[in-house]
Order: structure tokens, then sequence, then C-alpha cells
């Protein structure tokens, strides 16, 4: 079929023709059973990956990784689901909880738990790999300071214990909020569950039934992200991934406090002598911009013959900003109406493209704009009001416009779409 | 068959065999791909202020529009998405319409940039652009262009310096950022945004990916890449998924001052809405964008919900305000073949009714 064969190739159909008798197997034995061996989809793609040249390494490697971990995690598993039932009567609360074990939710382990985790690590900007370096020297401090973190600080070392404390305490809160984190994402999984269950007995009736894997893998996908959505958006979920953010940013800090006290031993730059550096560095270079504008603003001839790229264009143009920050522009300039915002709590107005248009007909002899050349024969917005439409009937409105080759639909709206 | 399933084991032996034959496919099309690469319209660097670039596309024909575009993008992904691919390009649409349209590329900030704050980048970076493009055309104010976050950035520029400002267009911007539906700002609430910058300086580019990938998480991390496979045996739908997850991925470093300003006053204080936005001790009124205000929202957008985006109609101080529903996401309000149909003669309409 192809003018390049690939190395591999040949290898992938024995490969292929092997998974293929495979399947066969297991399907056949699945007719009647309740469970079937079938080789599962991670096992086609790891020989697939074993036969990509080069690995699949190269520009789209990290799309190929993130192909294999999740594609074959997840999908493998429900195709397993599918086989299972496959030939068979079945009912959606079966499927369902076939698929719940599959995930392993009710132990608390398994591809669910360990797909919310990877997310977590990955919000925490790597955040679960640095935080498996330091555990063991945080509960290291922990076992062997337990006792004495919990007293009192007083003496010289006042001040270290103090800090030890509330790095303890840091870790603590820590990992109070991972398993209140972990705990929600479990409700997610129970609704989703729920959900995917709904939408199975929807899909009972002939006609709407599930005919494929993958059908019924994006059932799910659409379950658990009705589900994931509204929990997302609770209060709840507010609440526990702010507090799993800023218990993270305090174990961060008590760490970082803690190397820098080492750096400063060793007399090696800590962070936050970088960071000063950069706050000063920053400053000055505002400071600096402001000498020169103050300058330019001065004497705009000079400043174009010095060439800095601001004062030749003001130099040349005028510096309307200059007019404009007079107190008097200022007070001119804010004097403006600021706004009509809505009173907090009023609802805002549905719109769709009709009844706004309507709506803002009403504003439309306000509008302080041009008058065009076919406002005439044009709708309101031509002549600078307001008006709100939908991009389609936008385009559609002024497909006549447009200049030729401006867009596939101009010649079929140009002839019978225009309004 | 009763119940919900109506799977045969032919059909699911079918299925597999459907599968492995795109796999195969996939051994020979992958390494053809090879490095994806973007941007398909040439393009000039016509003015710099540090890492941040202002770059000047260059059409087939001579611009036509007196009055240049500038597009203002946010600062969580690399620009490029508004000329992604020669058939999925917003910039060559707008060429093509005769538009002059120019970039500000920000860059990747790097650690010496952690005190870039909200003021640096909409008073240094966007004013000066604005400044190099009002000397290089000899006009008092040019167009602007801005998109989600540089939308907001747009917004925050326009009120204080309308003057410097001919037409605005805001494209997928969030406004009010306390819509029930603003899965993002919803999490930021009770998040201690001081704490949180104080701890990690710049915010990785890593962690901002996991967070959108959050939005969604069964959908971008698990079924997006299930259907990688159906283009497997596609070259060019390949190549095409390849380069959006180059773009996806391909994500800066945020400045950590910018970001604590942006979260602090954007994201918890709503401040289009409620106030309390200050860029650089002057405080931002939405009253004071007089310009004609073209507002584009995608109605299907789970990042800026469209009611974030609307709400901008009762905060804007002009009355020539006009906006646009795209009948798409957030991304393909770019990148969809309904987007090259409509959004750059859309944009295009709009400005030559106000030259």
């Amino acid at each position: 079929m192809a003018e390049h064969v690939p190395p591999g190739a040949g290898e992938f159909e024995a490969m292929a023709r092997q998974f293929w008798n495979l399947w066969g197997d297991a399907l056949r034995q699945a007719s009647g059973a309740t469970t079937a061996p079938a080789p599962g989809w991670p096992q086609a793609l790891d020989w697939w990956s074993r036969l990509m040249p080069g690995g699949g390494h190269g520009p789209a490697e990290d799309v190929l990784q993130r192909f294999r971990q999740h594609s074959g995690d997840w999908y493998g598993l429900m195709q397993q689901v599918a086989a299972r039932f496959a030939g068979q009567d079945t009912a959606a609360a079966d499927v369902a909880s076939a698929w719940k074990q599959a995930l392993g939710v009710d132990a608390g382990r398994g591809p669910w738990m360990d797909f919310f985790r990877g997310l977590q690590g990955g919000g925490g900007g790597g955040f679960e790999q640095w935080y498996r370096q330091v555990a063991p020297y945080l509960d290291n401090l922990r076992r062997e300071n337990e006792r004495w973190l919990h007293l009192p600080a007083f003496g010289p070392a006042r001040e270290h214990q103090e800090r030890w404390q509330a790095l303890a305490q840091a870790q603590r809160d820590y990992q109070q909020a991972l398993g209140e984190y972990e705990r929600v994402m479990l409700k997610v999984a129970t609704q989703a569950f729920e959900r995917f269950e709904s939408l199975l007995e929807a899909r009972s009736e002939p006609g709407q039934q599930i005919t494929s894997a993958r059908a019924l893998f994006d059932l799910w996908i659409d379950a658990a992200e009705q589900a994931y959505a509204e929990v997302a958006l609770s209060p709840e979920f507010r609440h526990v991934y702010g507090r799993l953010t800023n218990t993270q940013m305090r174990l961060r800090l008590g760490v970082q406090k803690e190397i820098e006290q080492v750096c400063v031993a060793l007399g090696m730059p800590s962070r936050t002598e970088v960071d000063s550096a950069h706050r000063k560095i920053a400053e000055l270079e505002r400071q600096l911009r402001q000498v020169i504008r103050n300058r330019d603003r001065r004497d705009p001839d000079d400043a174009a013959e010095t060439g800095t790229p601001e004062a030749r264009g003001r130099a040349s143009h005028g510096d309307t900003r200059r007019a404009r920050q007079t107190p008097a522009a200022r007070a001119a300039r804010q004097a403006k109406p600021r706004g009509r915002a809505k009173p907090p709590g009023e609802p805002a107005p549905a719109v769709t493209a009709k009844s706004a248009s309507a709506t803002k007909s009403a504003r439309a002899g306000k509008g302080t704009g041009k008058p065009a050349k076919a406002a005439a024969t044009r709708p309101a917005a031509r002549a600078g009001a307001s008006e709100v439409v939908s991009m389609k009937d936008w385009v559609a409105r002024y497909a006549g416009d447009a200049p030729a080759g401006a867009g596939r639909s101009k010649g079929k709206r140009g002839q019978g779409g225009r309004k | 068959m009763n119940g919900p399933l109506d799977i045969s084991v032919d059909e699911l032996a079918q299925e597999t065999l459907r599968a492995q034959q795109k796999l195969a496919a996939g051994l020979e099309t992958l390494p053809q791909v090879g490095d994806v690469d973007y941007g398909a319209t040439p393009r000039q660097e016509v003015w710099r202020d540090g890492r941040v670039v202002l770059y000047r596309f260059i059409g087939d024909k001579a611009p036509t529009a007196r009055v240049p575009l500038l597009i203002v993008y946010a600062l969580v992904n690399r620009p490029y998405m508004v000329d992604l691919q020669d058939d999925r390009s917003l910039v060559k649409g707008l060429l093509a319409q005769g538009e002059d349209v120019y970039v500000l590329d920000w860059g990747y900030p790097d650690r010496s940039d952690r005190y870039l704050t909200l003021g640096d980048y909409i008073n240094r970076f966007i004013d000066g652009a604005v400044e190099h493009l009002c000397r290089q055309h000899r006009l008092p104010s040019i167009n602007v262009l801005g998109i989600c976050q540089g939308g907001a950035f747009s917004l925050c520029y326009s009120a204080l310096h309308p003057e410097r400002v001919r037409n605005l267009i805001t494209m997928v911007t969030p406004v009010d950022f306390h819509t029930p539906d603003n899965m993002l700002s919803h999490w930021t609430r009770e998040m201690d945004v001081d704490l949180f910058v104080d701890a990690i300086g710049n915010v990785p580019a890593d962690m901002m990916n996991a967070c959108y990938l959050m939005l969604k998480p069964f959908r971008l991390n698990l079924q997006k890449y299930v259907g990688l496979v159906d283009v497997l045996d596609d070259r060019k739908g390949l190549a095409d998924f390849l380069r959006m997850e180059k773009w996806i991925f391909d994500s800066p470093d945020l400045a950590g001052e910018a970001f604590r300003q942006f979260i602090k006053q954007f994201y918890q204080g709503n401040g289009f809405v409620n106030g309390g936005i200050e860029i650089d001790g002057e405080e931002v009124h939405l009253g004071d964008v007089g310009m004609p205000v073209l507002n584009i929202y995608a109605e299907q957008d789970h990042l800026v919900p469209p009611n974030a985006s609307r709400a901008l109609r009762d905060l804007v101080g002009t009355e020539d305000y006009t906006e646009l529903g795209f009948k798409g996401g957030h991304i393909g309000i770019y990148v969809s073949s309904r987007a090259q149909r409509e959004v750059p003669g859309a944009i295009h309409q709009w400005l030559a009714q106000r030259q």
C-alpha cells in the first residue's frame, strides 16, 4: 500500500497476526463466559512502539509517550470490558460495575487514582518528584524530633527549632490536604460511575445501543467529564484545591529555607540573594526608563538624535502622551462615565442574535462613529452603533463586501444567504 | 440483543483489526512527518525591547489598510497559534483581506524576569510597540487585536492610553472573571497567591499546562490520545495533530509578579467588573475605553466562558460596540475551517467601516 515500507513493517504484520489469533481465541472463549483474558491494547501498543523507527524518539516522542501511557492503560481496559460482554445480553449496571472494578476505584488504587495523582503532580510543577526526593529528609526530621518539636522553643537554637517545627507542621498539613483531595477525586469517581450507568441505560433501546469498544469508551469519557465538572465547580473542591495548593507552597518554602541555611553556612549564594539582585535590576530598569522618558519630554528633538525608539517616535509625531498626562487632560478623561456596570448579583440578560439586535437598536442613535458609505442599506452596526450578532450572520451580511477569495462561503452566501 | 451493548464478537475483532491497520500505517507516516513546523507566513522583526519582539507579517501582496493591526497575545502560550500553518492562519486571512498585521511576541521569560509587573507588560512593552508603529506609519493611533489574556491587557492599555488605539478588537477575552462556569477562576479563589509566587517565583509552564489539562482531564488526557489512532494513516492529519500538541505544550514560564497581580486583580478581585485594577498606580476603568470595540467570543469556550466575554458590553465606555459569537471553542476560533472562513473577513469588514 505504501511506496516506502519502513523497517519493521513485516515484523509488525507478523505480530499483528499473532495478536489477531490471540484475540480470536479469546473472543471465541468469551462467548458465554464471564471473563475473557483477551490480549489487550497495551500489548499491541508495546509491539508497535518497539517497531517504531528510532523507538518513537524525536519531535513526536512526548505525544507518543502520552499516547502509549493513557491510551494503553484506559482504552485497553475498556476493550477488556467490552470483550467480556461481547455477544451477550447485559444490564447497564453490570457494565458500569465491571468498568469500576477494572479501574480499581473501590480499592482506592489502580488507574483511577494514578491518573489523578499524576495530574496533581504535574499541577505542582513536578512537585511529586520533588516531594519524593525531600520526603525521606522530612520524615527523618519528624521521626527524630517528634517529641521536642512540640515543645516551646527557647534558648540559643530557638529560631532553628521554630523553623523546624513549622516545617514539620507544613508536611503534616500537606499530607492532610492531599488526603482530602484524593477523597474528592473518589467522589468524582462515584458520581462518574453513576452517570455512566445512567447514560448506558439511556442507550438500551434498539437503535441506540453501543456497538463498539470505542463508543463505550467515549460514553464513559462523557460521563466522567460531566461528573468532574460538577465537582470541580463546587465550593468543596474550591476549598480542597486551594488548601492543597497553599499547603504545598508552604512546604516548598519551608524546605527552601532549610536549603538556604545550608547555603549560608557554606558561603554559597542563596535564592533570596539572587531574587534580590533581580528585583534591583528590574527597579533600575524602570527608573532608567522613567529618566529617559522625562528627558525626552523636556527635549524631544534632542531625544530623536540620541536615538531611543520611543523618543524618536514622539519627536516625529508629537507627544500625545504628554498632552494626555497634563492635569487637565487627566481630569477630563477621568470625568467620563465609568462604564455601566451592573449592580452585583444582577443577572446578565439572555442575549440571542435576534433579541440582542433589537435591544441594541435602542442604543444605535447614540453612536459617535463615522457614518459609513452604505449605512442606509446596512444594519445598525455599520454606522457605529452597538450590535450583537452571530459571526455566521455577520459574514453572511457582508459577504458581498469581501474581496475575491476571502472565503469559501462567499459565493454561496452572496447568492442566497445575504440578509 | 438486550441492554446498552450490542457488540458482537466479530465487530469487536473488526474494530481491533482496524486499529491495528492504523497502527501499522503509523509506522510509516510518523517517521515521514518529521519535525512539525509552524508559522505559515514570513515575518520580519521590526522592534525589540529585551526579549519582547514586534514582528510584521509579510503577505503575498502589499497591505491596503492604512492603519496597522497589532495582535497582542496571551502570556501563557506562544502567539504562533494565530499563524499555525498554511490552511489554519488568522494572520494569513487578515493579510489576504489587505490588513497590515503585526504581532507582539513576549518570548520566554526566565528567572531574571520574575519581577516584571503588569505595568511592564502594558506600559512598557505594549506601549513601546504601539509607539513604534505610530511612528513608523505616521499615525496618532493604531488598531489593536487582543486575544485571551492579551485581550485583557489590550483593554487595560486602551483604557490607559485611549489616544493610541483607533479601534479595539478583543477575541475570547475574559472580562467578568466570576461567571459561575469559570473553572479556572473558581480554583484560584482560595489560593494564597502571595505564598504561591513567593514559593515558586516564576510560574513554570508545566504547572500551567497541567492546570489547563485539569479543566477537562478525561477528554484532554485520555480521549484525545485514543483519537490519535484515527489519524495515524493520514499524514496531514497526523502533522496537524502533532503541530497542535507542540503549540499546547510550548508554553513559556510566567513572570511571577505579573502572575501575582493578574490573579489578584482579575481572577480573585474581578477588577474589570468590581474595580480595583491598578497598572503602575493608575486605576483602569473600562468606561475609558471610548474607541470602537469589536468583541468576538467563542460559543463553546471552556477556558473563557461566553458570559465572561460578553460582560464587556455593559462595561465598556464606547457606544460603538459590536459583539460576534463564533460557533466553536477557544482554539477552534483560530484553527477550524469555519474560523478561516469567518473570522478574518469579519474583522476586516468591521475595521473597514471604521477607517
